[in-house]
């Protein structure tokens, strides 16, 4: 690949960014012009610890009680500095600009003013598969297949290619689907004849429970 | 008395003064026509004990080869021995290898012989054999597809039982957030998550619906996430089994063919099965190294994989590996460590610390030379620290246990190893001089039991037929041995001479067969320089001269004080209470003699005979024994009815080192009795001989050596032809005195004159008549005995006066 690509890491906590710029730096052969950090902190998670009788359920299904908004929102402060950190580092080395900023919403927060490629991060399973799953549209995935193979080669696995759903129920089946895989990634290729709205992206990101590459516009 | 008047004493005829061997009764002209001898001659008692040695079966029958050097005695057990060994089968291989339970404990394979190396080399083979199949294996399709199954599989039951959560919390209404720290629940109504002020505006009822569906779902959540580690055991488990499963494959292989080989024995097998066992185990080991090999600069086709220390592990350390058509080890060890005998465990630092594994068991003397025959040197073994300890401490247990010395003495503190220790069958030889044999029965309680035989070398043997033929013989085979000119007759005879001189004694042959192997070659030499085909008896003769000439650097200074009289030394005239002693100087391998003035003082006393060497320490025991014999004669055979009452002084003049013997003895008596009797002795006789109580003379060493230091003294000044040494009668067989000394009696100008008494002797150095007892027990008057008891039964009758004086009663001591 000889195009430099400008990249967008989405990132609701440090633990997830860090897997994604590891990834990143994995992928020597990912040309970048400029790699644009965001910190996204999702104001739910505060309304949803202010609830009575919260609880949280950590990572290892621990249950204990819910984080203070102050607790939320120093760990917030916490990982945007080590965020910005790592990826000063990254881009560094790969002789890229590069930007950070913390944004505050959800999904959609993420993909407004991206660039051409955004890498949502995600800390993934305790042990992936190595398999890459492509979302590409029917016209052929453009830079979706190069990138996949990118990913593939820095994860030391394999590509496999899901078609588009061309409809809502087949979107549900995509996620149905999605979500039963272990992938290692995602990587969906955008294009005017396969949009991928926030609201459909959202379910298929919340159930690929990996990173997710958005190629392309769309 | 004038020395016109004094009777000339008989000496020995010159033909009685040096053995000549005639070489026309010799079977030869040259050794040329003669065959070697294939054995020491002479030395029956001591090549019996070896042969003994080299055969009885008995762990405790080592040897203990003493005798003087330079008898043969290495070269001899050497060729015995390693003879022996040759008829032997080769002993059985032995060679540690891991002990995968215990690995601080290396276990010892016993195989029989020559099939150590073997083995090691197919192990070699094995794992550079699996260092290729492994990961062959492991990159196949076969195993990638089955593993990325297994992955996938158990990968996809976690997603899907978080999926199926989502999908149930989604239709209860219930959205599944994830946040930094961990998941939360929240109700969602009309697509939207419920918030805080709008929960509490909702009815009771429903807030309590809300309420117990989260919590059943987050209890239902905690236990999907705590199952991701189980799963992932399961799926852990399952990875190794099917690793296992491969590995077996190459691995079973692989081994089959080295158990094809070696299986038949016992050891092996239960080796190969543990090294089986610990590869399908450890397979990953293969594929980190084959990764690494990619990274390297040989490709893996070329690579020896065996080398990597990683697969130290599987290698086999042969200790002892026979070669084809072995026979038993005959092994010398010149330096014998503790190390070098028993073996060693090296030690490599890593990080700092010292590290080591069975690979490192290097084998010591005791290894090479098991099922055989070991030959050391006694006081090499003795003089390294701890060898002789080590050494006993394997022949007593039968069994080579290898352990560090510096751990033994704590001065390393670190992982180390406890080998397996190694059954031991062996003969040790060792070779040493008679005084450490001694030394060793006397003080080391071990040696007796463990060195049950000895092979006590001659330092001569009795002439004779069947000895000058066999000694011709062993000159023989040395010279062509050593590519020297063979050896006429008469150089042979002159030789024999020689042998003899060395022995001290004409009825042998001396068998310090290096000191004769010297003179041969240097004779060789000297015919060599006068252009001869053969080496003849004035080559012989001339290497004996030589070779005394180069030594007798001390001997002619002394000679040279005696000339010109800076030591005082008469040889003729007469001198009462005055007599030549003599002594005889070793320095390394030459002796000479020289003269020494002895003098003796008299007169009343309490019966006390000084001697003055003794007083100031200068004196050895013998030397004290010897003038203390003196009382005992004059105490029995003078005076006997009187006190005691002399009191006498004898001393060495101008002698300021140690006196020790008592070959002096009877010319210390003579100085006394000249002293007591008032006679003078003549000067121009030198005494040796020691002397009992009774007035025998007895036998004493070096009377070669002395002769011939005084004749040299005398001939210096001019030979006057009375001039002579008294030597006990006892000592004439010991004769073989230099060629000039033998010319010198012959022409009359020397004599040597053997004495058996005292009185014998005394006559011949005061020319007057000794004296025996009539029947009255008195001696004739003008006797020498006579004279002596008078003086003594002066001094008692003076004392004896002085006593009854007024006020002297007491005084005396």
């Amino acid at each position: 690949m000889t195009t430099a690509f400008r990249l967008t890491v989405c990132a609701g906590s440090f633990e997830d960014a860090r897997r994604a710029l590891a990834l990143l730096e994995r992928m020597t052969d990912l040309p970048l012009a400029e790699i644009a950090g965001v910190l996204l902190e999702d104001p739910r998670h505060a309304e949803a610890a202010a609830l009575p009788h919260q609880r949280l359920v950590t990572f290892g299904g621990g249950l204990t009680t819910a984080p203070s908004p102050a607790a939320l929102a120093q760990r917030a402060a916490r990982d945007a500095a080590a965020f910005r950190t790592d990826l000063e580092r990254l881009a560094a080395a790969r002789r890229a600009a590069w930007r950070f900023e913390r944004r505050s919403g959800a999904l959609a927060a993420a993909l407004a003013d991206a660039e051409e490629m955004i890498l949502l991060a995600h800390a993934g399973a305790l042990r992936p598969s190595r398999r890459v799953v492509l979302i590409a549209p029917p016209g052929g995935a453009g830079a979706g297949w190069p990138l996949a193979e990118a990913l593939a080669r820095a994860m030391g696995g394999h590509v496999e290619e899901l078609p588009a759903p061309e409809d809502a129920e087949g979107r549900e089946a995509l996620v149905a689907r999605v979500g039963r895989m272990s992938a290692a990634a995602l990587v969906v290729a955008r294009s005017p004849d396969a949009p991928w709205p926030a609201e459909a992206l959202e379910p298929l990101v919340e159930a690929a429970r990996c990173p997710v590459l958005l190629t392309g516009t769309g | 008395m004038t020395e016109q008047e004094r009777p000339a004493a008989a000496g020995l005829p010159h033909d009685r003064l040096r053995r000549r061997y005639d070489p026309g009764a010799l079977s030869f002209r040259t050794t040329a026509e003669l065959d070697g001898l294939a054995e020491l001659v002479g030395q029956d008692r001591a090549l019996d004990a070896i042969r003994l040695a080299a055969s009885i079966p008995h762990s405790d029958f080592n040897l203990f080869v003493l005798g003087p050097q330079g008898s043969g005695r290495h070269s001899a057990v050497r060729r015995l021995l390693s003879q022996r060994a040759e008829e032997r089968a080769a002993p059985d291989d032995w060679a540690y290898v891991n002990n995968f339970d215990t690995p601080h404990k290396p276990v010892a394979l016993r195989l029989p012989a020559g099939q150590a190396h073997p083995l090691r080399r197919a192990m070699q083979g094995l794992v550079d054999d699996l260092a290729s199949d492994i990961p062959a294996l492991f990159e196949s399709d076969e195993y990638q597809t089955q593993r990325r199954a297994i992955d996938e599989s158990y990968a996809e039951r976690h997603e899907s039982a978080m999926q199926a959560f989502a999908e149930k919390a989604r239709a209860q209404n219930i959205a599944l957030l994830r946040t930094p720290m961990g998941f939360m629940l929240s109700a969602v109504k009309d697509g939207e998550l419920v918030k805080p002020d709008d929960y509490q505006k909702l009815p009771e009822d429903e807030r309590e619906e809300i309420d117990r569906k989260i919590a059943a779902l987050q209890e239902e959540l905690s236990e999907v996430l705590r199952e991701a580690p189980r799963i992932e055991k399961r799926h852990r488990e399952e990875v190794e089994a099917l690793n296992a499963s491969m590995a077996e494959r190459a691995v079973d292989a692989r081994v089959a063919e080295v158990t094809a080989e070696f299986g038949h024995l016992e050891a092996i097998r239960r080796f190969l099965d543990a090294v089986r066992a610990d590869i399908v185990e450890n397979a990953e080991l293969f594929l980190k190294a084959a990764a690494q090999a990619n990274e390297g600069p040989f490709p893996g086709a070329v690579r020896r994989a065996h080398r990597e220390s990683v697969f130290d592990r599987y290698a086999v350390n042969v200790m002892v590996g026979q070669e084809a058509d072995a026979t038993a080890p005959f092994v010398e060890e010149a330096l014998p460590t503790y190390d070098r005998l028993v073996g060693r465990i090296e030690h490599v630092s890593q990080m700092g610390s010292l590290v080591t594994n069975f690979t490192m068991i290097r084998p010591g003397a005791l290894h090479r030379a098991n099922g055989g025959y070991l030959l050391l040197d006694a006081r090499r073994v003795l003089s390294e620290p701890y060898a002789w300890d080590g050494l006993k401490r394997c022949l007593k247990s039968g069994e080579i246990t290898i352990t560090s010395l510096a751990e033994r003495l704590s001065l390393m503190s670190t992982t180390s190893l406890e080998p397996d220790p190694i059954p031991l069958d062996i003969r040790v030889a060792l070779v040493g001089e008679r005084l450490m044999h001694a030394l060793l029965v006397a003080f080391d309680p071990d040696f007796s039991q463990l060195f049950k035989l000895q092979a006590d070398f001659e330092d001569a043997v009795d002439t004779g037929d069947e000895a000058v033929d066999a000694f011709a013989r062993l000159v023989a085979g040395h010279v062509r041995e050593a590519g020297l000119r063979p050896l006429t007759a008469e150089a042979v005879a002159r030789l024999m001479e020689e042998a003899a001189r060395l022995a001290g004694d004409t009825e042998k042959l001396s068998l310090r067969l290096e000191a004769l192997s010297d003179l041969v070659r240097e004779a060789d030499h000297y015919a060599g320089d006068r252009g001869a085909e053969e080496t003849g008896a004035e080559d012989i003769a001339r290497a004996v001269d030589e070779a005394e000439r180069r030594a007798g650097r001390l001997r002619d200074r002394m000679q040279e004080a005696i000339r010109r009289g800076t030591v005082l030394i008469d040889t003729e005239g007469g001198e009462v209470g005055q007599v030549n002693g003599l002594s005889v100087i070793s320095l390394g391998g030459f002796a000479f003699g020289r003269p020494s003035r002895i003098t003796a003082r008299a007169r009343m006393g309490t019966g006390k005979l000084v001697d003055i060497e003794r007083e100031v320490e200068l004196g050895g025991p013998l030397h004290s024994k010897g003038v203390m014999i003196l009382s005992g004669y004059l105490t029995s055979n003078y005076a006997l009815d009187a006190p005691f009452s002399l009191h006498a002084s004898l001393v060495f003049e101008q002698s300021y080192g140690g006196v020790e013997g008592d070959s002096a003895s009877s010319a210390e008596l003579y100085a006394l009795l000249s002293a007591l009797s008032d006679l003078p002795i003549d000067q121009g006789f030198a005494v040796t001989g020691s002397v009992n109580q009774r007035g025998e003379v007895q036998a004493i060493g070096g009377v070669n050596e002395k002769i011939e230091g005084f004749f040299e003294t005398c001939r210096a000044r001019g030979l006057t032809g009375t001039q002579g040494v008294l030597i006990p009668e006892s000592n004439v067989p010991h004769l073989m005195l230099r060629d000039e000394v033998v010319e010198a009696v012959r022409a009359e100008r020397f004599r040597v004159i053997p004495v058996r008494t005292i009185d014998e002797g005394i006559e011949i150095l005061t020319g007057v008549p000794a004296g025996a007892r009539d029947a009255d027990g008195h001696y004739p008057e003008d006797s020498v005995n006579g004279r002596v008891e008078a003086r003594l039964r002066a001094f008692a009758e003076a004392r004896r006066a002085y006593a009854a004086r007024p006020g002297t009663q007491g005084a005396e001591r």
